[in-house]
């Protein structure tokens, strides 16, 4: 089984491996952690970000094998539109399953970052985890709760 | 720790229910088995013989067996787990959300149809319950899915073609 664990942030990782140590899988699954960069303007800008990228890459392979002892884990960075990209790896990769974080907000940033998680489960050729941060999931019932009264 | 399946009344239901029995779950896991019936509303319905509301208690008869049917598998795949069943009418795309909510559920497994540039009308309930649901929701991508949005943009044409003619 392949698992692909596409993330964006740090929090990104402790929401992800939560999830995934909470479960029995398979000892053959293959985790593949991938860090979608955002286009740089400069090549200074691009070796800046690549470099923090490998940095938390490393945090979440330590991060995922604490919790799930000897399990294949691989890294990958890309860059370019995260949802396009995430989605194009899966094809290559031929992944099983993608779980992904939902991060949503009030600032236009973090809306837009929690549209991939959404883009993702309409698009994504295999079966999708979306996983929501305990402080989405208290606003989200407070507003189903709103919305029925209404 | 708290799930909610969500099925429909096709045979794209066992898609769902097999990523259920082949998982490993925790011993006090609470699975609730929850399957919407849509309301078949239509103003020429007593033109074929029969009431809406005969037809709706059809549709509740058919979806309550499937359930069973469902709930006796997931038994039998997993003893120890709690498994409940949900038989609701209305939208999916609201009922399944409101289930899961009442129920504090932790996570929802449902079935997805794959979308594909040449499907112009794709059946989008699992995407729109992943971005309204209030809690994690898994997508079990439904396996068939490629190949009937391959077919619709052909059956879409030949339709056309023939109302050239």
């Amino acid at each position: 089984m392949k698992v692909l664990l596409p993330i964006v942030g740090k929090d990104d990782m402790r929401l992800i491996a939560g999830f995934v140590a909470n479960f029995t899988w398979p000892p053959s699954t293959e985790y593949k952690i991938i860090h979608i960069l955002p286009m740089a303007v400069t090549d200074e800008q691009y070796e800046q970000n690549f470099a923090s990228a490998k940095n938390m890459l490393k945090d979440a392979v330590a991060q995922l094998s604490e919790l799930i002892p000897g399990p294949q884990i691989s890294t990958d960075v890309r860059s370019g539109s995260a949802a396009g990209e995430i989605m194009t790896y899966a094809r290559q990769w031929q992944c099983n399953m993608i779980i992904v974080g939902h991060r949503t907000g009030k600032s236009i940033k973090e809306a837009l970052a929690g549209s991939v998680s959404s883009a993702v489960a309409a698009e994504a050729p295999c079966s999708v985890v979306v996983i929501r941060p305990p402080e989405v999931l208290s606003e989200k019932k407070e507003a189903a709760s709103e919305r029925e009264k209404t | 720790m708290k799930v909610v399946v969500a099925i429909d009344q096709t045979d794209n239901r066992f898609e769902v229910l097999n990523a259920v029995l082949n998982r490993h779950w925790p011993k006090d896991v609470f699975i609730k088995i929850l399957t919407v019936v849509e309301p078949f509303e239509w103003d020429g319905i007593d033109k074929i013989g029969q009431t809406s509301s005969e037809l709706l208690g059809k549709q509740k008869a058919h979806a309550q067996e499937i359930l069973t049917q469902a709930r006796a598998l997931v038994e039998k795949a997993h003893p120890t787990a709690s498994v409940h069943m949900e038989l609701r009418v209305g939208d999916p795309r609201t009922e399944v959300v409101m289930s899961a909510t009442h129920w504090d559920a932790d996570r929802i497994i449902i079935g997805a149809h794959g979308t594909s540039p040449n499907r112009l009308l794709p059946c989008r309930i699992g995407p729109v319950i992943a971005r309204t649901a209030t809690c994690s929701i898994e997508l079990v991508r439904l396996k068939d899915s490629d190949e009937e949005a391959c077919q619709t943009p052909i059956r879409r044409q030949k339709v056309e073609l023939k109302g050239a003619v």
